[in-house]
This record gives structure tokens, sequence and C-alpha cells, in this order.
């Protein structure tokens, strides 16, 4: 049976987990990270960097390193977030053909959902290293706040990527099923999400009909641990600039060197009291002279230094509540996600707001992706206690008049489903109307996301309230929602079906498809020349130093001499088929050089 | 709970309802007016590339940079290192030069012992072997220098003795690719001593004076008059006036294969007039016969580079800013290559770096 791997696709770090003789296992990187860094940057000379090595130049290569792709995924142009992403990013941001939002490096259009593409393609790659079998199938998470065109363009990212995404499921309900909650149990729990670039808080309603309700959920897209890291620059740079008068800020490998060592710094203390932060040759003066950074960081300091921060998320977890109706003694479990509640002061903070310990036994920055390969694996093993119901993420309806939203299928709802409610008109000889199809928690219509509209015509002349105007709505299994008005008393009706669209085209998906198997074939080949290379190199060296010791030993002989002679052209074509870079060739002279090798081992010990 | 009561219960106000029944929006209001849902039928506004090639660092140089450094390496490895494993590449002509001008002989002399550069312990051939007659010091991790003292600071004196009085010793291959890791901005002064050097290598008609300064290689014809023309600290006139290299200068130096300086006087050239597109030429094909060279030497770049010093006794090393910062991103994993990318420098000033701290023996390549 296939395996379904498990990605926790995050805002500044990705997560892919497996169930391996089923228990539920992170797959490190190549780098022996258990998590990658969300990022993708395009060198100068057009490579494409993903991950730390993308993550090691996003200060010194600002312009072409995307980050927090997941901020804007799935929104339109128009939206207040993209408005906001226009202010705060470095990369550039422009304006898609369909609406929706493209990001330019080095003069190349990408859409984000190619940009995540990336990073679910390399995560992919990190699962099939791993495995050693191909891997086509994914369970991908999304905040539960993400909306049906977010959750869409997640799924497109994977189809790019060539994944099967067979569910989208959100973060805080894999984390909950990663805890082992879920299994035959109704309780009221909370999740505190403080990842690397969002805070988020959910508070989730378990069943054991299988349906996590995400009662109330709410954060900050732009609190997280990189904060942390941004206060301990600021104390790095202050001190800095105190001590030599030299804002470091303005050298970006300077800035480069604090961020890194800031974030190091940070994680250590949480399980140290102090830290050394040592940089050497940091900046230079412009008297020929170069000046190190050597600062000692303690726990105490850095909690000094974000207390605020804590307390923001403290705050938001009381709105959470609120937003729920819910005192923080009704919760009888709090988890814990994201690597910065690994900091003791977080953790204290929690303790203190919600009146009990948190649960942290598993990894916070892995939990996610763990319930989401457990989803996965009970997916296709058909374990029906473990199937989570699919369920609208949020509340469809229509707007009424004075921009009211009102609610026909309830957030959370399991699908399929179909509503139906009476509406009339609002004025006297009203012939139209018009259905604004949208999808959101908010009374106020506007602050919900417009999925589609129709307009009803044809209707009697009659005064306001006398014509009834029935509206459906049904959302079928896979999702597409079809909205019918029809007009009770004449019978004409007018329908629309409401597709989540990540504002690509089948098209340029297809045709993203086809660049990103490009892209790895041509990485696999490389990755295959780089072993055929790496293993002949090995060999080769290991002859040229044998061979001096060798030639004294037979070199006088003609059948010696003979021999050296083969072993001389055997050195050479392997030489020159790595010159010529072919993986084949060099595999096809790799047999000769292990012979070789062999044979001058013999020749040398026996001498000896 | 039907939906009224649910969202009462939520604590959400009913819309007006008329007997019962809420209002539906008459077709002709436009409640989203100041909302645009349309999708944009225009093209986002996409600035036109530079068309100009030589604006671009991918523009194919008018002598293929590989060749160029292949036959400057080849001349400067004529007996003087082990043949080199890779194929002899053919000789090819220079781009073409701004005016016509008899190209230099390159010479290039074995290693001198009693050279010393601040930067350059270790002088090592193709293969990263020691030459011969060189012996590798770490004179930097031991020496009792003050610990942040660039090497710069220390050059500046012997910078200007050796500009007052020019060394009649010859400048090893090795050293010049030492001179080549410094990538400064042009000191007038230092310009007014080359000037006066080519001044001088004119008078005897034996074309542009080198300084060792520069990292240029005196030709073993050229070196007697230079032996003759040296003046004692004594005898040392007074420092000629800053002029600006032209671009005879450029031509000249790129005739001789001495690409650092030819870059030099091209970037200099081009500062003072942008839109000269033939100094830009001459940058760009400078620099990726540069960056050629240092890979030659540099050897494979999916060499992975290690730290071979203790992470308490780098800060003794003699570093600048921007080596620190390539160091920092040595972790023991990461190829020459990757290091390369995530430099933020260009390809020729990171691999400058690299092979000065190979050659310090700061960091292996293996």
């Amino acid at each position: 049976m296939e395996t379904v791997i498990g990605i926790d696709l995050g805002t500044t770090n990705s997560c892919v987990a497996v169930m391996d003789s089923a228990v539920p296992t992170v797959i490190p990187n190549r780098g022996g990270y258990k998590t990658t860094p969300s990022m993708v940057a395009v060198t100068e000379a057009g490579k494409r960097l993903v991950g730390h090595i993308a993550k090691r130049q996003a200060i010194t290569n600002a312009e072409n390193t995307v980050y927090a792709a997941k901020r804007l995924i799935g929104r339109k142009w128009n939206s207040p977030q993209i408005k906001n992403a226009l202010l705060t990013s470095s990369y550039n941001i422009a304006e898609g053909p369909h609406d929706d939002v493209r990001i330019v490096l080095r003069e190349k259009s990408y859409s984000v959902p190619e940009i995540s593409s990336m990073i679910l393609q390399e995560m992919k790659i990190i699962a099939e290293d791993y495995l050693g079998t191909p891997v086509t199938r994914a369970v991908v998470t999304v905040p539960a706040y993400f909306n049906d065109n977010q959750r869409q363009a997640t799924k497109d990212a994977g189809t790019i990527a060539g994944l099967d995404v067979i569910r989208i499921i959100n973060e805080p309900t894999a984390a909950a099923l990663a805890y082992g909650l879920g299994k035959d149990i109704d309780r009221v729990i909370a999740v505190y999400d403080l990842g690397g670039g969002t805070f988020d808080i959910s508070i989730l309603e378990l069943s054991s009909t299988g349906v996590f309700k995400v009662i109330a959920t709410t954060g900050d897209t732009f609190l997280g641990g990189e904060d942390f890291d941004a206060r301990v620059v600021d104390w790095l740079v202050h001190g800095f600039q105190q001590e030599h008068g030299i804002d470091l800020r303005q050298d970006r490998m300077a800035l480069q060197r604090l961020r890194d060592a800031a974030e190091k710094a940070k994680c250590e203390l949480s399980s140290v009291r102090e830290t050394d932060i040592n940089l050497p040759f940091i900046i230079s003066t412009g008297r020929n002279e170069a000046l190190h950074l050597q600062r000692t960081l303690t726990r105490e300091t850095l909690e000094g230094l974000t207390e605020d921060l804590i307390e923001r998320t403290v705050e938001i977890c009381r709105d959470a509540l609120g937003d729920a109706r819910l005192d923080p003694k009704d919760l009888e479990d709090v988890i814990l996600v994201g690597g910065m509640t690994r900091m003791p002061a977080i953790q204290k903070a929690v303790s203190d707001y919600f009146g009990r310990a948190p649960n942290k036994g598993v990894h916070p920055d892995e939990v996610v992706a763990l319930g989401a390969a457990i989803q996965g694996h009970a997916l296709v093993e058909d374990k029906n206690d473990m199937i989570l119901l699919d369920v609208t993420p949020h509340a469809l309806g229509i707007m009424t008049f004075g921009s009211h939203f009102e609610e026909l299928i309830p957030q959370n709802t399991t699908v399929p489903t179909s509503r139906t409610k009476v509406f009339t008109t609002s004025r006297d000889n009203q012939t139209a109307v018009k259905i604004l199809v949208m999808q959101g928690e908010n009374d106020n219509a506007e602050k919900n996301e417009l999925l589609g509209e129709f307009i009803l015509t044809g209707l009697r002349r009659a005064t306001k309230g006398e014509i009834e105007i029935e509206v459906t709505f049904e959302i079928n299994t896979d999702g597409i929602v079809s909205v019918f008005a029809k007009d009770l008393e004449t019978g004409q009706a007018q329908s629309i079906q409401v597709t989540a669209t990540s504002g690509l085209t089948q098209d340029e998906i297809s045709n993203m498809i086809e660049t990103a198997k490009d892209y790895l074939v041509e990485r696999r080949v490389d990755e295959d020349f780089e072993a055929a290379k790496q293993e002949a190199e090995t060999l080769i060296a290991e002859i040229e130093r044998l061979f001096p010791e060798v030639e004294t030993v037979v070199g006088s002989s003609d059948f010696g001499q003979d021999a050296l002679g083969k072993a001389r052209t055997v050195l050479e074509m392997a030489r020159e088929a790595i010159e010529a870079r072919g993986a084949a060739q060099i595999r096809a002279h790799v047999d000769g050089l292990a012979r070789t090798q062999r044979m001058f081992k013999g020749v040398v010990s026996r001498a000896q | 709970m039907d939906l009224d009561d649910e969202r009462k219960a939520a604590g959400r106000s009913p819309p007006e309802a008329i007997e019962g029944k809420r209002k539906a929006i008459p077709a002709d209001e436009d409640l989203l007016s100041d909302v645009e849902f349309d999708l944009l039928d225009e093209e986002p506004e996409v600035e036109e590339p530079d068309h100009d090639v030589f604006a671009r660092d991918t523009a194919i140089p008018a002598s293929p940079p590989e060749q160029l450094a292949a036959e400057a390496m080849r001349q400067a490895d004529a007996g003087e290192v082990p043949p080199t494993r890779g194929r002899a590449l053919p000789r090819v002509p220079p781009p073409p030069p701004m005016r016509s001008k008899p190209q230099m002989p390159i010479t290039l002399e074995p290693p001198s012992e009693d050279l010393e550069f601040d930067n350059f312990d270790a002088p090592i051939d193709v293969f990263g072997n020691q030459l011969p007659g060189t012996a590798p010091r770490r004179a930097r991790a031991q020496n009792s220098e003050l610990p942040t003292a660039p090497p710069n600071e220390r050059r500046d004196t012997s910078e200007d003795d050796k500009r007052t009085n020019p060394a009649p010793q010859r400048v090893n291959r090795a050293a010049f690719l030492a001179e080549t890791t410094r990538n400064r901005p042009i000191d007038p002064a230092l310009l007014a001593s080359v000037d006066q050097a080519d001044a001088n290598g004119r008078a005897t008609g034996s074309g542009p004076a080198r300084d060792s300064d520069f990292g240029l290689e005196f030709s073993e014809e050229l070196d007697p008059l230079l032996d003759e023309l040296a003046p004692t600290p004594e005898s040392a006139p007074p420092r000629a006036p800053a002029r600006s290299l032209s671009a005879q200068d450029l031509e000249e130096s790129y005739a001789a294969g001495d690409y650092n300086r030819a870059l030099m006087i091209a970037e200099d050239l081009l500062a003072r007039s942008p839109d000269d597109r033939a100094a830009r030429r001459y940058v760009q094909n400078c620099r990726e016969v540069l960056t050629q060279m240092f890979a030659a030497r540099i050897g494979p770049l999916d060499q992975v580079v290690s730290i071979l010093v203790k992470p308490e006794e780098v800060q003794w090393l003699s570093l600048d800013h921007r080596a620190g910062f390539l160091l920092s991103l040595v972790d023991g994993q990461s190829t020459v290559d990757e290091i390369l990318d995530i430099s933020g420098m260009s390809r020729l000033d990171a691999l400058k770096i690299i092979f000065d701290l190979t050659s310090q023996q700061v960091v292996r390549l293996a």
C-alpha cells in the first residue's frame, strides 16, 4: 500500500512525517534537521534554493528570497493582507492576471501556489529519500481560519509539486490527533500555536463521532519567533552601537549573522541559563580594522526583552476564549504547538493563564506534521475511528439588505449537506434580486469573503415583503457549492456553482506541473551525477595514493609496466567521464577503477 | 434549534424582517460599490528587461573567458607545475582591444621565499599542493599582533615602502593570486605610483611597468630594467600626483593578461563614465576570466568546506568582515558552490576569499 505523507506547510518552517511501522515519525532533511524553512530563493546564477540554504542568504539576497508565502496564498490582489504585504515584504509582489498575486524573482514571475509547491516538492523529496520509494499522496495542514480559496490554493500547490493532496486538515486538529486526542472522547481543548511567524490559538471541541469542531480561532499573523529574534538583534545592535558607535543594521552581512546568532541563542536559552554570542569580524570600521561582537545573553535578559510579546499572546488567548464564551477552567487540555513554545517563559505564561500545565509530550514543532501523517495513514488504511469528517471550515450564506450576512450553512457542518431559507423583496415593485454568495462568520457581510454572485430577474411587481424567494445551498462531496434561487410564485429560478479557486487556470497549473517535473528530473540527474562522481573520485584518489608504491614494486617488469599503463588508461577514462558529467559513463568506469584498486592493494600488501 | 435561534444564541442581531422573513437585495442596488470583485483583464505592468547585453552579468563575453583563463594559466604553469589533468584548450585571441597593440609577453616566475604577503601564507599549485620552497605558515593564528587588526592595516606600511622602494624581486604566481583577493577601492596614491612606474616602463620602451602591490607579475625582460630603475629609499622621488588611468592603460593591462589591474582600471573608467560600453565589456570579461582562474585554483566546487581553526581561535586570525562573513557560512556540510550561492557577494569576490582562507589554512576543502 502506498505511503501517505503528512506535511505541515508552515509560514516559516515546514515539516514532513510518515507512519513508519505504525509509529508516526518525522523525517529529517539532508542536513539532519526535522524542520525545513519555508523559504525559496533564486540566486544570481538562476539557481533555485529551498529551505535552510535559502534562509542562510535571506538577508544578503532579500529581494530574491520569498518567505512567509503562506500569508499570501489564495488571497486576492485587492485584499488588505496583500496591501500589507506590499509594504512589508522585501521581495517584489505583483498583480496576477486573475486578480491573484504573483511574486517576481530575478525578473521571472511566480504564482504563490507555485512558490509553495517548491516547498512541498522539497518535502516530497525528503520523504522519498527517506522511504526509498516515490511518494505521490499527502495530507497537508492549513490554519483553521483558511477559507476555501486558500485551501484550494494549497491543494493546487500540492498538485504542482506532484502530490495528490487527499485531505486538507486544520493545524490544531492535526496537533490534537498527534496527542492521541479524539479517540472516543468528548472534550474541549485549546491549541496554543506560536510558530516562527504567526500565532494562532484555537478552541476545539472534540467529539467521538470524528468531528473536531473549531469553536473559535484567532491569532496574529505577524507575531512569532522572528519577533523574538528581532528583539535579540535589537539588543545586540544597540550594545554594539554604544560600544563602537557603529550601526550594524547598515551592513547586510552583519545583519544576516546577527539574525542567525540571535535565533541560535534564543533556542539555546530554552535549555541553558545563559549563552555566549560570538561574531568575530562582524564589521570593518573603515580604518582598516575589523571588530568582533561578543556578548553573553541570559535567559532573564531574553525574557525581559520579550515580555510584551508573550503578554500579547495571552491577550489573544483571552479574546479567543471570549469568542467561544468559555472560561479557562472550562478547558480540559492545552496543547502547545510551534518551536517557540519551548521557551520556559511561554510555558509559564500559558500555565498561569489557563490554570493548568500545558500538554507538551510531543515535540511542538513536529506535532502538526505527525497529526497529518496519522490522518493520512488512517485514510488509506480505512481506519474509521481515526478519520476526521470533512467539514466546512467557514459558514456559507448570502448578503441581505443592510449588508447583513445571513448564514445558511454553519461552520463545521459535515459535507455533503444542503440548507434552504426563504427571503423576500426589500422594496416596492422590485423585479430582481442580487444573490451575493459569501463565506465567513462576520455579521457584517462586507467583512466576509465573496465567492460569487448572480441575479434572479422576472419577479412580479409587488409591495416589499410580498414576493418570496427560496435560496438553497448545496455542498457536494467534492466541496463544490451550488446556490439556487427560486421565485416561489412563478417558479422562475437561477443558480450558480461556486468552486474554490487559487487564482490559477487549469492550463497554468498544467504548465507549472510540467515545469516542476523538469526541475525534478534535472535535480535527480545532478544528484545521480554527484553520487557517481563521488564514488569514482574516492577510487581514483585511492589508486593515485597507491600508484607510486605499486610502480616501485612492479615497474621493473614488462608485465608490471603493462598493468600500470592499463591503470593509467582506466584513470584517464574515468576522469574524462567525470568531465563529461555523465553519471552512466562514470558508473561504467567504476568497476574498472574498483578492480584496479583491488589489484593495487594486493600488490602493496604482498610487497609488505 | 433553528437558524434564527442559533443566531440569537450567538448574540447576533437579526436583520430587518418583514412578516418574519428577511429582505433580499434589490438587483439594482450595488451594496459593494466600493469593492472591486471583477477580475482584472489588464496585463500587469512589467518592466522591460535591459536588452543591453553588457549590462547583464550573464552576457557572452567577446572571447570565452574559460579559454582566456586556461590560456593564462597554461602560460603561468609552464614548467612550474605537473601537467594538469584537464584537456589543453586552444589558444584564443583576447577580446577586441580598444586599439590595436602588440600583446605583452607573460612570463611567470617560480615563487620566491623572501616575499611576504599578509594574506597569503602557503602558495599552492592548481592541485592544492604546496609549491616547492614555500613553507606554510600560520602566522596570523599564532602571532602576537592585535587580533582585530585586519591585513590591510599592516599592509599599509609595507605597501608604502614598496611603492617608494619597488622590490626588485619577482612576484610569484601565488602571490599574484593572493593579491587579487583584495577588493580594494582604488587608492589615488597607489594609482600615482603605478602611473609613475608605468611612465618609467614606457620611457624604456618596454611597455607598462607593473607593481607588485597590484598583484602584477614582471616579465623576465622587464626585471633587469626595473632593478636598475628601482630607487633607493634615500633617492625615492616624491609621489606623482594622481591621474586617471586611461583606456590605454586598460588595454595594455588586458593585453598583458593582467586582468586584475585591467578590472580595476575598467571599473574606475566605468565609475567615471557609466555609459562606457567598452569599459563595461572589459569589466565583465576581466571578472569572468578572474572567476575562472580562481575557480580553477580552488578545484571542484562541490568540495565541502570545513573550518580548520577552533572557534575560539578564529578571532585571532587576520581577516576582514567579508572574510568573517564567509567564514560564518562554513558549517562543515556546505560545498564551495553552496557557499558561493548564499554569500551574497559576486562569485569572483567569494572565490577570492575562499581561496585566501584556504591558503591561510583557515578552511579546508575536501
